[in-house]
């Protein structure tokens, strides 16, 4: 394995030259061969093999894929930059906003970096009335920054591509009292799809995030929240289901490095027919992090013989003025739901949708929840 | 024709016999009370009723409307007619009451072999019952009982009595809990349910109830059979003596 | 101030002691010195060469320098031990001295295996001792008493030779030789341990005991043990361990094993006091085991209770594999950290059979700036129809600079199993504190009895006496920790 990996890094070599002018690209590469090659990598991707992914994205580098598209740029307050355009100042800040992506846990960041040329820097000077559309094209390996004013207000709302393997990388920083509400979607059976949102919040900076993913041949999602400043909050619900032939690997980390810093996680999935759903939330408090207040769920059905659900809620507590708690749980609709709705008279099976139904709908909010359940109800029939 | 009869009823629960030879029998129009200490078995004769998993029928016979009930599922239970007010509401996140009770109406006029309800002819039944109930009708978008208090789980529970127009209702411990305006909601909602052609079975632990519902009928309920049946003075009697006397 | 650590002192007696190193002549020179048959010999070859060929965990979270395993003895006895007492009189006068300071009278008489002493307790019921001294057992007590009841109770070295059938069948059937690196070592050189085994119907008359000490310098210890229990048996077994004051980091690397057939229990409770080091982290047992039971029998039953407030190091995860129908896993764990210790201890409960069940109880408590996490697996598979687990993690932060960390994997693939896990973090509230204080009560004790309550799930599960040390135990390790 591990020798196929430096291949992936030799692979990327030609493409240094097209990596933007504010990225190390040798650092880059550096980075990308040491992280696919650590130790670390086994825990990182316990249950879902790396290497499909990483030939994926080589190959979705090399093939020109389209640049993403912003939809609803047009409004005032707000400035579209290609990557390799960049000036001076903005690419400082991109830069650091860079910075914060933890190589060890995300080589694959370094390979969406490395194709810098097809990114998108955006930056919100202040609050936006429409919602800021996100579509990446298909086949790519594509990065996009997002980097919110102090006080600015921004909606995001990003579907999933369809078509056989994208990567898709979102960074995001919110300044001081910003708001971000990030709704995102992946409904499609078939895809091969690897992403990674970074969100980095300033002094009370608020994130909300609603994911909805639901089949793919493969995805893999890593969601990473940095509770930078005081008083910033972080509010996750996603739901996600795995249909025949899916293999969904959902992770979370929320690092709260300040004071008085708060975070939610309710995450519900259902494994229908043969599948894998992988669950991991991480809750990081660091030294000097007091009043933090961190909670994580996460509920997974299985209702398939052959779903395989992993999950692991996972805290991390360098500081004894915190308030923490997790829960996991895998396991079956409730038998007294059951019986409380067939009681009333519904029958069996149309009980059970109905609560299968309810278990996710718990955690669809925002634009996209009426696909979602439309999704769901084909999922159930 | 009996309306509910049940015979020698011996009910197993978790490998132990609760039920030891229950025999009750209550024609249209009559209200019942079973009472009882704890652990008398006075639930499971409820859960047995409306067919809930868990609770095996080793002897005896439950005839409803002339009908052996005994082995049916808590669905068909329910379309015959028999309706179960929980003494613990469950709480349902997701769902909310609004999908729960079209589901539960729709499905029991589809039993019937009725027309279904439309929405706005279903909004508008919901909206008078919770009115009367002293519910606002907002409830209907929460989850089921979800973040309910107490009473309102109680509440809701009478207005799905009202809207589900079974033929039997068993109200298990509903009045456990209730303050004082609650229950002669709960109580209102019941008398208001009991007609010539239904009956109500009661079951409580406190004669308190029995002010607001009076019964033609009260059972004392002792290690799973009835030690005694007499009319409504016999509440007052337990309420004034407790149930050593009987027991014992 | 800071408490001594009361086990501390070091026993003035002359041992055999090997040479540091290890290769293949020191795993031979073990077997020899043993008499041990040839398949034991060549077993512990294999799990020699299997060790070579492996390389230390890096995945637990713990820091501590690369082991230099050329720099540790790996056989040290008390020379006065000669061939082995034969009886209690024959043991060596300056070696019952050693246990009977550590509270472990090795006469038979009404006693407690115990690991703090406490002089003040009266009427203690019989427990059988197996007492452990560096490499070798010293003394086994109420032997003959057991042997009545046709429980067989013995250092692991005696079963080689008077019970090969059972030791050969079951030795390394639930740790396999090179199941991890640590029971790799283990296997190659262990040097003594306990043996128990329990027959079928039998209930066994009184508690076990094992008491392992490690007095010498430079050397590890590798003990083995070995539980089996036939049919519709049960035995509570306890275990206590104790290591003198020393600037060295010594290791102790041992193997338990289990085995329940068919309605058989096995109650397995520790104590675990070794040396954690002084209050700068110098010294300390680097503690590194591998104790995992199989409930092979329907209706089976293996309980592990352990209350760890000793060791620099901790590295144990005693687990069940539940293979029989409706077999039942439990771990109960109080997992105490001061200072600069570091544990990341846990369990894993893999469902096999259908309608099995296990419930994990963990509770951890940090103060100074000590790490401390839980690490666990629950898994159940296709086989495991029914299957139920229930997790309960909390942790308990005492000051500012000290880590609580969780990591409890759940693996799922039978969609009829429940498996549910919960965990909180949080700290010794200044409210508590403050109605503890208000009342009269110093900080200290306040502290001590607040992390009490927080263990008594735990408490309750051991046997009443040690329950009694355990919470004493722990009021000993927090000194210093408040204020």
């Amino acid at each position: 394995m591990d020798h196929r990996m430096s291949d992936a890094t030799a692979q990327m070599r030609d493409l240094a030259g097209t990596a933007p002018s504010w990225f190390d690209a040798q650092a880059g590469l550096a980075r990308l061969d040491r992280g696919l090659t650590a130790p670390a990598i086994r825990e990182y991707w316990k249950y879902t093999p790396i290497q499909p992914f990483v030939t994926a994205l080589v190959e979705a580098a090399h093939a020109d894929g389209p640049a993403p598209e912003i939809h609803n740029a047009d409004q005032p307050g707000i400035t579209v930059c290609p990557m390799g355009e960049l000036t001076a100042d903005q690419a400082v800040t991109v830069a650091a906003m860079a910075g914060e992506i933890d190589p060890d846990r995300y080589p694959l960041a370094d390979l969406a970096l490395l194709n810098g040329s097809v990114g998108t820097f955006c930056h919100v000077a202040e609050s936006l009335p429409q919602p800021l559309i996100l579509k990446s094209g298909s086949n790519a390996n594509q990065a996009t920054f997002i980097h919110v004013a102090a006080g600015a207000e921004v909606e995001l709302q990003e579907s999933a591509p369809t078509g056989p393997s994208n990567g898709q990388l979102i960074v995001v920083r919110v300044e001081a009292g910003g708001r971000v509400r990030h709704a995102r979607c992946a409904l499609d059976r078939l895809a091969a799809h690897w992403s990674l949102l970074v969100a980095i919040l300033a002094d009370n900076a608020a994130y909300e995030l609603n994911q909805h993913h639901f089949g793919g041949r493969r995805r893999r999602s890593d969601c990473h929240f940095v509770l930078a400043g005081p008083g910033a909050t972080a509010n996750v619900t996603a739901a996600f289901l795995a249909d025949e032939g899916s293999h969904i690997d959902q992770q979370f980390v929320v690092e709260h490095r300040s004071r008085d810093t708060v975070s939610r996680q309710k995450v519900h999935g259902i494994g229908t027919g043969r599948s894998r759903c992988v669950f991991n939330g991480r809750i990081h408090i660091h030294e000097g992090a007091t009043a933090s207040d961190a909670t994580l769920t996460n509920r997974n059905l299985s209702l398939h013989p052959q779903a395989e659900i992993d999950t692991k809620p996972e805290l991390e507590i360098y500081t004894d003025d915190v308030r923490c708690a997790h829960g996991a749980t895998v396991g079956q609709l409730s038998e007294e739901s059951l019986f409380y709705l067939r009681s009333r008279g519904v029958p069996e099976a149309q009980a059970r949708l109905l609560l299968c139904n309810g278990f996710l709908r718990e955690c669809i909010k925002g634009p996209f929840a009426d696909a979602v359940m439309a999704r769901i109800r084909e999922a159930l029939q | 024709m009996s309306f509910l009869e049940v015979r020698d009823l011996h009910v197993t629960v978790a490998e132990k016999e609760i039920l030891k030879g229950l025999n009750l029998r209550i024609e249209s129009g009559e209200v019942h009370a079973i009472m009882g200490p704890n652990g008398s078995g006075k639930s499971t004769l409820a859960s047995v009723l409306a067919g809930r998993p868990g609770f095996q029928i080793t002897g005896g016979s439950i005839s409803f409307l002339d009908q052996d009930i005994a082995h049916l599922e808590p669905d068909e239970i329910a379309h015959l007619g028999i309706f179960l007010a929980f003494q613990y509401p469950v709480e349902i996140p997701g769902v909310s009451n609004m999908e729960f009770l079209k589901a539960s109406v729709d499905s029991l006029h589809a039993a019937r072999g009725e027309q279904p309800l439309s929405t706005v002819e279903f909004m508008k039944a919901v909206r008078t019952v919770a009115t009367d109930l002293d519910l606002n009708p907002e409830f209907l978008k929460r989850g089921v009982n979800e973040g309910f208090s107490g009473g309102e789980k109680k509440r809701n529970e009478i207005l799905q009595l009202l809207l589900l127009q079974p033929r039997l209702a068993v109200l298990d411990e509903t009045d456990s809990g209730l303050d004082i305006d609650a229950l002669q909601v709960v109580a209102a909602g019941v008398n208001r349910f009991s007609a010539p052609g239904n009956a109500v079975l009661l079951i409580t632990h406190y004669q308190r109830l029995l002010n607001y519902i009076v019964p033609d009928a009260v059972h004392v309920l002792s290690q799973g059979q009835i030690v005694r049946s007499g009319g409504k003075e016999l509440a007052l009697e337990l309420e004034e003596k407790g149930y050593g006397w009987i027991t014992e | 101030m800071q408490s001594e650590y009361s086990a501390g002192f070091t026993t003035d007696v002359e041992s055999e002691t090997l040479p540091p190193g290890l290769d293949e002549s020191v795993v031979r020179f073990i077997s020899q010195k043993k008499e041990e048959p040839e398949w034991l010999r060549d077993w512990r070859l294999e799990a020699y060469a299997g060790w070579r060929q492996m390389t230390p965990p890096e995945w637990a979270h713990v820091h501590f320098p690369p082991i230099n395993f050329e720099a540790i003895s790996y056989y040290s006895a008390p020379k006065s031990q000669g061939d082995g007492p034969k009886s209690l009189d024959e043991v060596d006068p300056e070696l019952l001295e050693t246990y009977e300071k550590l509270g472990i009278p090795l006469h038979e008489q009404e006693m407690l295996a115990g690991v703090v002493k406490d002089p003040d307790s009266v009427a203690r019921p019989r427990v059988a001792v197996d007492a452990v001294f560096d490499s070798v057992s010293i003394a086994t007590t109420f032997k003959d008493k057991l042997a009545e009841a046709g429980v067989i109770f013995c250092s692991i070295s005696e079963a080689v030779h008077e019970h090969p059938e059972l030791v050969q069948k079951y030795l390394g059937s639930v740790v396999p030789r090179r199941d991890n690196y640590y029971a790799a070592l283990n296997s190659a050189v262990f040097s003594d341990g306990s043996f128990v085994y329990i027959p079928k119907g039998v209930r066994c008359p009184m508690e076990l005991s094992t008491y392992f000490r490690i007095n010498a310098r430079n050397t590890g210890q590798f003990e083995r043990t070995l539980i089996i229990a036939e049919e519709g048996s049960y035995v509570s077994y306890l275990e206590g361990c104790t290591a003198p004051m020393r600037d060295e980091n010594q290791l102790h690397a041992a193997v338990v094993e289990l085995v329940a057939m068919d309605d058989a229990e096995i109650k397995y409770s520790t104590v675990q006091n070794w040396y954690p080091g002084d209050k700068d982290g110098k010294g300390g047992i680097y503690n590194f085991v591998t104790k995992r039971g199989a409930c092979i029998g329907k209706r089976s039953k293996i309980s592990w209770t352990q209350v760890e407030t000793g060791s620099a190091i901790t590295w144990k995860y005693p687990s069940v594999v539940l293979r029989g129908e409706s077999s039942v896993g439990e771990f109960y764990s109080v997992a105490l950290t001061n200072n600069y210790q570091q544990a990341d201890t846990g369990t894993k409960m893999i469902h096999m059979g259908p309608d099995t069940r296990s419930t994990i109880i963990s509770k951890g408590i940090s103060a100074g700036k000590s790490q401390n996490s839980y690490r666990g697996l629950v898994r159940t598979t296709p086989s495991a129809h029914g299957a139920r687990n229930y997790t309960q993690c909390d942790s308990l932060l005492i000051g500012g600079a000290s880590g609580a960390h969780t990591f409890p994997y759940i693996e799922s693939s039978n969609p009829s199993a429940i498996v549910e896990h919960e965990a909180t973090t949080s700290k010794v509230s200044d409210e508590q504190l403050f109605l503890c204080q208000q009342r009269g009560i110093d900080a200290e004790k306040a502290v001590s009895m607040i992390v009490n309550g927080f263990c008594k799930e735990v408490f309750r599960e051991l046997p009443m006496e040690f329950a009694v040390e355990a919470a004493k135990l722990l009021e000993v390790s927090l000194e210093g920790a408040v204020g």
